[in-house]
């Protein structure tokens, strides 16, 4: 605890914020439909869910469709002040998921039923720790890698 | 809530634009707020959206 901090070294901040807790709404949404997916086996609600992995992937996690229910159902009744967050980690973490699905979706169509359970219950899981706990796996993962580099 | 203190002035920093620096300092996640005296020595850290009394209580131990 030691460093000194020069501020001519240090760049701004210049990436879009989200508010930090639609992503957790929308995780909640998806571990419904994942674990609807997971007992009816459904190979169908799987790309359902994957579609909406895929728009958080790539558009950002802001423009999914749960992302839309959070903006019109949910944030108007949320009282108090806006907690922020840089958008990036959640929209990796939307790619793990989609990573995950398509696995699943794989298991499926090549009729490996472990697979499909498997790869499900890992989005599953990280889908609910961030519902229940606020944790984002994938977040914590993004800049671990990005030092890695 | 900075912008009331006239002795405190908060930076913004993107961990994605200063890896050297999120290495050096061993920055896990974002958001990590750091709390730095007027040497620039680091004092405490808050990982995660740092909640409005943690940022008082650093704030206050620093004075």
């Amino acid at each position: 605890m030691s460093q000194v901090f020069s501020k001519e070294s240090i760049q701004a901040t210049k990436s879009i914020s989200i508010d930090a807790r639609g992503p957790r709404f929308s995780a909640l949404l998806t571990v419904l439909v994942l674990s609807t997916a997971l007992v009816t086996h459904s190979l169908w609600v799987v790309i359902a869910q994957a579609i909406v992995f895929a728009i958080g992937a790539f558009r950002g996690p802001q423009f999914t469709p749960y992302a839309a229910i959070f903006r019109t159902v949910i944030r108007p009744r949320l009282k108090g002040e806006v907690p922020t967050e840089d958008v990036r980690p959640p929209q990796f973490a939307q790619s793990v998921g989609l990573l995950f699905a398509l696995t699943a979706i794989v298991g499926s169509l090549t009729s490996v039923p472990l697979l499909f359970t498997i790869a499900l219950s890992f989005a599953l899981a990280a889908a609910f720790l961030n519902a229940a706990f606020n944790f984002c796996l994938g977040c914590e993962i993004y800049l671990l890698l990005l030092r890695l580099k | 809530m900075v912008a009331d203190l006239f002795d405190v002035e908060h930076i913004e920093i993107d961990a994605e634009a200063n890896l050297d620096l999120v290495r050096k300092l061993d920055i896990r996640s974002t958001p990590t707020t750091l709390f730095l005296d007027s040497r620039g020595v680091e004092v405490g850290r808050a990982v995660g959206a740092p909640k409005r009394e943690q940022v008082a209580t650093a704030l206050a131990a620093l004075r």
